[in-house]
């Protein structure tokens, strides 16, 4: 008896677990599924005007896209929320205009002017391999060395071996196939700026002779392109990727290191010391720090003559206000421009460039920039000065006859995923 | 097995002597101002992204002299030019037209750097109504105007709006709105390089449909790096106006727009047939699983430390399909940018309003994400 009883029991207690997995899966498929984020904009109601110029909202033919949701690949092929043929009203727009004067923002992290971020692109989507490489630093003067740090890595992240590996520089007037280039290896063997021999990070370090300097320094602009080649692991073949960096003489003036800083009109303002060897146009950047934080950013063009100048560097009021970090505050990644024809060249970075004054943030001023008035005289299509001038491409008319459905369509050859037939249009 | 280091054997000597000497590529173009639409509401000038649209035309959507740099915002399968609606705006059944002027430069055979040398001459000629850069013979004058990007025309004009260089941003009225833009530069200018390892298939993708993010110096100063190592400078990232950004969705779904095959419906749009393969190149290059490419896998959704998840974007990245992009955060942009609106539209057709020819005409009461060019006539100028 006992021995049915615990059968009775067993087959109810089977019988009750699949009766709840029955439930729970029913409760599953039942469950709408989350929504797919809509944007932030409001559909706008069925366009009159879309009816009245005669093109009906739907897609031709009574095509309508249903709704499809989750990542590729997750096996779902349901069709998100689509607003092909919605009309939609977008977001509003920005109802002020920047509240800060050109020349000066807020900053969250300051950056090296010498640096740029690395170049992250794909070896192989497949496995995951990516390279990540780049200048060390981005903006060379002679006759500093040009160093390039390249890796390899797997889906984890660790550096992997790569064979024949080299780069090469050219100038902007040098052919983009043609050349002419400087080829130097990438090394793991701890020469040249090699960090370390055998931990499969490369380096190409080229120390340029007197002649190279002269080649690369006139080779027209300030730019090098900087292409980078190698056998990529588990036979995946030869890759080349491109980047680009600078290098050039130095500026004709340099900061002196004299700064002073005063609060004027409800700002804070840094003059920074240059002595130029040569009138120009020069520029100074440089990111203001409240201890750790980075609270702003300014530049500043001026023309100076020989000598000893000033550029001041304007850090807004509102933004030291809003902050709320006292001062003193650090003067930090100060670097001095000159403008020369099309180019621009820089010098190098002074970090920390100077301590200022204690400042208390509420001592700023909390208003908005107010763009001055234009001082120009306004002239437009209705001028006098521009009538009888050629008239435009298209009339009137053709603004109504080029449109849409009423327009020529020719038809586009077929197309298939898998092999696209290249037309040369694009 | 090739030796890559068969480009290390050139003679150095050679090599010096050859580097200082004159090159035989192309000397770049000039640039041009096209008139393209009359209109009384006010002057829009549109700037191009990569591609040739300067005098000689070597490399602008394959338009030629007669069409002009209109060419690059014009879809060649109907001639239909998003230059239109996107100068044009409805209240009630009024329609109010702006005058459009296109501005064409060449950013195949120079740096971007130059090209914003030559388009920011180009706007100072039109506001002063000279020709000293040589694009405005008819010396039209126009002392405001509103501006209008794609792809790496974002690029060229936040170097100007950062750097105030051309005196162009006091001329500026409202808002600069960006179409795809390439702020923080292109993910295919250092990828699409060398696609030799890539195998045939999507070397002959690369070559033919990305051609124009190969071997230039226009493309090839359009590297992340490149860009942001600028914005680090000051020369980019700074706008103190406020660039509007208009991202356009990827991944491969919506690379293939409606136009390849039938995962939208079946539904088609005219040039459909380059999507199909904008598609398949960005997969062939990694980048499938993500909204943030385009269909041309630019890095277009450039984003400063204003653009959060509530202006639109998402904090990681995003899978494909999803329809939004990440929050790309790059401190150097400490300007004024701003997360207008997510267009579905792929690279090409975010320039050319292709989907206009199913109907997408803005009204007082709406326009279409996947014709961008109607939202901005309706409600960005």
């Amino acid at each position: 008896v006992s021995r049915s009883a615990e059968r009775r029991r067993a087959s109810w207690f089977v019988a009750a677990t699949l009766a709840l997995f029955a439930v729970v899966a029913l409760v599953l498929l039942l469950t709408p599924r989350p929504a797919p984020p809509e944007p932030t904009a409001q559909r706008a109601p069925a366009s009159p005007g879309a009816e009245r110029r005669g093109a009906s909202s739907p897609l031709p033919g009574g095509a309508r896209v249903t709704s499809r949701s989750g990542p590729a690949g997750s096996g779902s092929v349901s069709l998100p929320f689509d607003p092909h043929d919605t009309p939609m009203v977008p977001p509003a727009l920005p109802s002020a205009r920047f509240p800060y004067p050109p020349g000066s923002q807020p900053l969250t992290d300051g950056v090296d002017p010498a640096m740029q971020a690395k170049e992250n692109v794909p070896v192989d989507p497949d496995t995951g391999i990516t390279c990540s490489f780049g200048p060390r630093v981005a903006i060379v003067h002679p006759a500093d060395p040009l160093v390039i740090d390249l890796v390899v890595r797997n889906r984890l992240g660790a550096a992997m071996p790569i064979s024949d590996a080299a780069v090469r520089f050219r100038t902007e007037q040098a052919d983009p196939e043609k050349g002419p280039w400087i080829p130097v290896p990438l090394v793991d063997d701890g020469s040249g700026r090699d960090l370390a021999a055998g931990d499969h990070e490369y380096t190409a370090t080229l120390a340029p002779t007197e002649e190279q300097q002269t080649a690369l320094t006139h080779g027209g602009g300030v730019h090098l392109y900087v292409e980078a080649a190698f056998e990529a692991p588990n036979g995946l073949g030869k890759r080349r990727y491109m980047t680009t960096m600078q290098y050039s003489r130095e500026p004709d003036a340099k900061l002196s290191g004299t700064y002073t800083d005063q609060l004027q009109s409800g700002s804070l303002v840094i003059a920074a010391g240059v002595t130029a060897t040569a009138a120009g146009e020069y520029r100074v950047i440089g990111s203001l720090y409240g201890g750790a934080s980075a609270v702003a950013f300014a530049s500043k063009s001026v023309h100076l003559d020989v000598g000893d100048g000033t550029v001041p560097l304007l850090f807004f009021g509102k933004i030291l206000h809003d902050r709320g970090i006292d001062g003193p505050y650090e003067l930090r990644y100060a670097m001095l421009f000159e403008r020369d024809g099309a180019d621009e060249i820089a010098g190098e970075t002074v970090d920390p460039a100077y301590t200022t004054h204690a400042y208390a943030a509420k001592s700023f001023s909390d208003d908005a920039y107010a763009q001055p008035t234009p001082t120009f005289e306004a002239v437009d299509m209705n001028s006098p000065s521009q009538q009888g001038k050629p008239p435009p491409l298209f009339s009137d008319d053709d603004r109504k006859n080029l449109r849409g459905p009423t327009a020529p369509i020719r038809a586009d050859p077929p197309a298939t995923a898998a092999q696209p037939t290249p037309t040369g249009t694009k | 097995m090739h030796n890559p280091f068969a480009w290390l054997v050139p003679a150095a000597v050679g090599v010096l002597v050859s580097l200082a000497a004159p090159s035989a590529f192309a000397t770049p173009g000039q640039p041009q101002l096209q008139y393209v639409y009359g209109g009384s509401a006010g002057t829009v000038v549109f700037i191009h992204g990569k591609g040739d649209c300067s005098r000689g035309m070597g490399d602008c959507n394959g338009g030629d002299a007669t069409q002009g740099p209109a060419a690059y915002w014009t879809n060649d399968a109907n001639n239909v030019t998003m230059l239109n609606e996107a100068t044009t705006s409805y209240s009630g059944s009024t329609a109010q037209h702006f005058e459009a002027f296109v501005l064409g430069f060449d950013m195949d055979n120079q740096g971007y750097w130059y090209s914003a040398n030559d388009v920011g001459s180009c706007l100072q000629d039109l506001y002063q109504g000279t020709n000293n850069s040589g694009c405005n013979p008819s010396r039209y004058q126009r002392t405001s105007f509103r501006i209008v990007t794609h792809s790496a025309g974002a690029t060229v004009i936040d170097r100007l709006l950062s750097t105030g260089w051309y005196g162009i941003n006091s001329h500026v009225v409202g808002d600069v709105v960006s179409l795809a833009p390439a702020l923080v530069g292109s993910r295919a200018a250092s990828a699409l390089y060398g696609v030799d390892g890539y195998g045939n298939f999507c070397t002959s993708l690369a070559s033919w449909l990305a051609g124009w993010a190969l071997k230039s110096n226009g493309a090839q100063s359009l590297t992340r790096g490149t860009v942001s190592g600028q914005a680090s400078g000051g020369l980019a990232g700074r706008s103190p106006i406020w660039i509007l950004k208009v991202p356009s969705t990827g991944g491969s779904y919506s690379a293939n727009n409606d136009g390849c095959g039938t995962l939208w419906g079946g539904t088609t749009v005219r040039e459909d047939d380059n999507d199909c393969a904008m598609g398949v190149l960005a997969g062939c290059l990694g980048y499938s699983n993500s909204d943030d490419m385009d269909g041309l896998v630019y890095w277009s959704d450039s984003d400063p430390t204003n653009n959060t998840g509530a202006n639109g974007c998402n904090g990681s990245d995003t899978y494909d399909g999803s329809g939004v992009n990440s929050c790309h955060y790059y401190a150097q942009f400490s300007g004024a940018y701003w997360h207008w609106f997510t267009t579905w539209a792929n690279h090409s057709h975010s320039r050319d309003d292709a989907y206009t020819t199913l109907g997408d005409w803005q009204s007082a009461s709406g326009c279409y994400y996947r014709s961008p060019g109607t939202c901005v006539g309706q409600y960005g100028l």
